[in-house]
């Protein structure tokens, strides 16, 4: 897929583990996992905006787009 | 999302219950047949049958006419049957699996078939029934009653519910990959 979620980088940027970002959010490990993979048809806007509120960062900074990937 | 306790309670006690509807309908429709000055008082009223079920038709008569009616009960019995599988699925949390959906459909297609099967049927029971009476008083009886109508408007309504079920589990299958 052309979107790629740079979730990952944001998490070691801020030192933060996955399993500390799911509670905070209150999502499911597994789900943040998918999401970190892409393996996920799509973020709603509440979850992109309590990972942003959590990770201090912009949508931007999540995902990105990459043509050729 | 989780379903809540009471519906699968609720549904498991309707799968119970289906399935003693399944097996109840075949066993007194054949006490009805086999005894019918005896089964009044299980006030289980089989209203197309055309003719007069009583003790005075004879044995081999009544056992040939249950013969057909069976293919109404067969019908009944597949619904009932569908409506267990149905319920059991939803007490397991299944309410938007694919096997429900089917559930669904066949509780539909079996209202339907049944309705037409009973109406086809009536004419050689009420004949098998009535050929005893001898000639000039046997008669083969066809009829589409109020009954008949309400279970095909019935039939039509799960049809619907079935069809509408098939979207929400497609709009569910699309939720399911959002996080």
């Amino acid at each position: 897929m052309a979107i790629v979620v740079n979730l990952d980088v944001m998490l070691a940027k801020r030192k933060m583990r996955s399993k500390e970002l799911a509670e905070t959010i209150g999502i499911t490990e597994a789900n943040l996992s998918l999401l970190k993979s892409g393996k996920v048809k799509g973020v709603r806007f509440e979850t992109l905006d309590k990972i942003c509120a959590a990770l201090q960062c912009q949508p931007g900074d999540l995902l990105e787009h990459r043509p050729d990937a | 999302m989780p379903v809540s306790p009471r519906i699968l309670s609720l549904s498991r006690l309707m799968a119970w219950l289906s399935l003693a509807g399944f097996l109840l309908v075949p066993a007194i429709t054949i006490y009805v047949f086999v005894y019918p000055d005896t089964s009044q008082w299980l006030m289980f009223n089989i209203d197309h049958l055309g003719a007069t079920l009583n003790g005075k038709v004879p044995m081999n008569f009544r056992l040939m006419a249950l013969l057909c009616e069976f293919v109404s009960v067969g019908f009944t019995m597949w619904a009932l049957w569908s409506l267990r599988r149905l319920f059991t699925l939803y007490s397991r949390g299944e309410v938007f699996s694919a096997g429900a959906f089917r559930a669904l459909n066949n509780v539909a297609l079996a209202l339907f078939a049944g309705v037409v099967g009973t109406f086809i049927m009536q004419g050689p029971i009420s004949y098998l029934l009535s050929y005893p009476l001898g000639a000039g008083h046997r008669y083969i009886s066809l009829g589409f009653g109020s009954g008949d109508v309400a279970n095909l408007f019935l039939a039509g309504v799960v049809l619907v519910i079935a069809r509408v079920m098939a979207e929400a589990r497609r709009v569910a299958e699309e939720n399911a990959g959002f996080v």
